[in-house]
């Protein structure tokens, strides 16, 4: 019962701003007499999956010498395929556009289940029969393929973000796994960093090309947040690294982030801009933490974050305003 | 809580439904209008991305000021205090002025109370007479008595969950912290339950809420049985013995696990509340859990893959069998969205996390219209 709610209703409808049937609609859950259960049914639906999931990878780790391999393999193949086959029959068909939800609130969960199922089959493949020799990582991009071609078949942002971070992983393993041995490992960093710069840049492109060409257009917040991260974590862990080379970084970073603040003001886009603002005040403290110490250091960190939040303030402003 | 900031979280409330009603069809774009003129927002509201940054800032700014401060003058357990009162005065200052809700106040007053709190614990425990068991005690109680304040006065719900945990975390400390937390809870639940829909402003009704869900995990733990062969609550006494529960302690505390988690779900279904049924479905859960562990019917792998699959298929027949029920609805319960725009909030930053994309809500409500851009209100918001 939320009495607020009840009394401007009632208030509403005295006004007319709210006709008779409207009142009365909304008058019932505000009063408690209608309950929606829709939260508790996704959260038990995604608990349900997750359940699922690791009993599935518990059996394959206590059973695959007893079934064997193929038969293991055969069996998540199933479970995998039926839940594909449940997800294309309650899935609107395939559009470039939105599209409709599901005829049922389980089916997108089921969808996650059958995609994590594949790409467990497919892993536990891999590790089994190593088809792929030394380039085992080539199995993510594979995992990634699938996720890809499921996200735009069903219109699943979900999918389409574990197909983005699949996609990140396999970059990130193929590229460290030649740094294995602690000797290499600054090397393996600068390999990383460029790897994730590469990503970064890659989605942004490819969520601007999904705009441009009205191809998912929805998509495009997926693809650039994503990128966004993994484009401003390189940038910073080139700022924050040890060693002389740091300051390189730091020009690069204030473009990037400069860039996003004003695209993301100008497309009202709070959590790009947040992002934006976030790395360039991150790369200043290195800054400051160079030439500064002991006391002053401190006082001029909080004075810049201050100033952030003036500025916060102010395009909040400016945004209001236009 | 003053007058002023009560009446600011109503309206707030109120338009946060209207939007809701709005998304859901109910409404359309000219009565949702309407209702904002007739409720206008006293504040400028930001979007949650912005508020949890300019959290982040104000944290870091009052941690450097600390800081600095501390190195020119050698920090002491006064300090502390004095620097937690100040941060009180600057979220008085705060609350009463346009920059309210914004992340800021959020951040002086949640410092200021870990700051006092802090400083009372150091206090505490310098000087030669230290007690360390009597301290943990004291600075448990002081977080009781400062974070309710804080929760009454300035009107920050989650105030009086920390408040009420802190309680249990008190009663713990004593002798027979089990049966102390056992009454209390049970008579907190009583009274918390009997105030869930008293007209408090909005936070204070959220705090009410939190209070009652803290009080039935409280609750919850001393009677589980895990908990209790594993002295959960035990262990947090001063000068802690841990002797063993005897097998009829035992024996009723496996009842009353199996009891709990039926009696909550039930209640759930008979009020109508969604608080208390999620807290039933939580602790039925937990006591299959506990159930598990003391008795093995099945492989571990079985177990989960037969109860999530179990998960999966009841909630697909439930939601089917509502849906096609006479308007789409039994005993007043649905399946149909109707949470508001709190709820839908908190959905949406759970896929932000999950999925790591701004919200997509505002942008098919169409109360945004990016206007030439090329990336035509993809995840864009409504706040900003």
């Amino acid at each position: 019962v939320n009495p607020d709610v009840v009394a401007a209703i009632e208030a509403l409808r005295a006004k007319s701003t709210l006709s008779q049937p409207q009142a009365d609609a909304l008058l019932r859950p505000a009063r408690g007499e209608l309950v929606s259960i829709h939260a508790e049914l996704r959260v038990t639906l995604y608990t349900g999956v997750l359940l699922a999931t690791a009993g599935v990878g518990l059996f394959l780790k206590e059973n695959h010498e007893r079934l064997g391999p193929a038969v293991l393999a055969s069996l998540i193949g199933l479970a995998a395929a039926a839940c594909l086959l449940y997800a294309f029959r309650r899935f609107p068909p395939f559009s470039w556009e939105t599209g409709s939800s599901p005829s049922l609130i389980g089916a997108d969960y089921v969808l996650l289940l059958g995609v994590l199922l594949v790409g467990s089959d497919l892993a536990y493949i891999e590790t089994q029969y190593r088809w792929l020799g030394p380039n085992w990582p080539l199995h993510l991009l594979l995992v990634a393929l699938l996720y890809f071609a499921a996200a735009y078949r069903f219109d699943s942002r979900t999918v389409l973000s574990l197909a983005l971070s699949t996609f990140a992983a396999w970059r990130g393993i193929s590229a460290a796994l030649p740094f294995s041995s602690a000797a290499h490992l600054a090397g393996a960093a600068a390999v990383l960093r460029a790897n994730a710069l590469g990503c970064g840049i890659l989605f942004i492109a490819l969520g601007i090309l999904s705009v441009r060409l009205r191809r998912k257009a929805h998509f495009e917040a997926v693809w650039t947040t994503m990128g966004l991260l993994l484009l401003f974590g390189g940038l910073l862990s080139g700022v924050f690294q040890i060693g002389s080379s740091w300051p390189l970084w730091e020009l690069p970073l204030f473009l990037f982030a400069g860039a996003t603040v004003f695209l993301a003001h100008r497309l009202r886009r709070p959590l790009d801009f947040a992002l934006g603002v976030l790395a360039a005040y991150l790369g200043s403290l290195r800054f400051l933490a160079q030439a500064l110490e002991g006391s002053a250091l401190a006082f001029t960190i909080a004075l810049s974050s201050l100033a952030v939040l003036a500025f916060l303030i102010y395009a909040q402003r400016r945004m209001r305003e236009s | 809580m003053r007058k002023s900031w009560a009446d600011a979280a109503r309206i707030i409330e109120v338009r946060q439904a209207a939007r809701s009603w709005r998304d859901a069809g109910l409404i359309d774009a000219t009565t949702l209008e309407a209702i904002d003129a007739d409720y206008p927002d006293p504040r400028p509201r930001l979007a949650p991305a912005w508020r949890v940054l300019i959290f982040f800032l104000v944290t870091v700014a009052i941690h450097a000021v600390f800081v600095g401060l501390s190195m020119a003058h050698a920090g002491t357990a006064g300090s502390w205090v004095v620097f937690g009162i100040a941060l009180a005065a600057v979220t008085e200052v705060l609350l009463a002025s346009r920059f309210a809700g914004n992340g800021s106040d959020a951040a002086t007053s949640f410092w200021a109370v870990v700051d006092l709190v802090i400083g009372i614990g150091i206090l505490l425990t310098e000087g030669a007479s230290r007690n360390f068991d009597e301290a943990i005690t004291l600075v448990l109680i002081a977080a009781v008595i400062l974070f309710a304040a804080a929760c009454v006065h300035w009107g920050f719900a989650i105030y009086g969950t920390f408040a009420t945990a802190a309680f249990f975390l008190t009663l713990g400390r004593f002798p027979f912290g089990r049966a102390a937390s056992f009454l209390a809870g049970v008579i907190l639940i009583g009274i918390s339950r009997r105030n869930l829909d008293r007209p408090y402003p909005p936070p204070l009704r959220r705090a009410v809420s939190g209070v009652f869900a803290v009080s039935a995990v409280a609750l919850y733990v001393a009677i589980n049985r895990y908990s209790i062969d594993a002295r959960w609550i035990e262990r947090l006494q001063a000068h802690s013995s841990l002797v063993a529960a005897s097998d009829a302690v035992r024996a009723l505390s496996a009842i009353a696990t199996a009891l709990v988690s039926l009696i909550f779900p039930v209640w759930g279904v008979r009020s109508r509340r969604n608080l208390i049924l999620d807290l039933g479905l939580a602790f039925a859960a937990a006591s299959l859990v506990t159930l598990r562990y003391y008795v093995h019917i099945a492989p571990l792998w079985a177990v989960l893959t037969l109860a999530g699959t179990a998960l999966v298929l009841i909630a697909l027949r439930l939601d089917r069998v509502l849906r096609r029920a006479p308007g789409g609805e039994i005993g007043g319960f649905t399946s149909a969205p109707l949470s508001s725009v709190k709820g839908a909030e908190a959905i949406q930053a759970a896929a932000v996390i999950a999925g790591m994309t701004s919200s997509p809500p505002a942008a098919r409500s169409g109360e945004l219209s990016p206007g030439g851009g090329g990336f035509g209100g993809g995840g864009a918001s409504s706040e900003f």
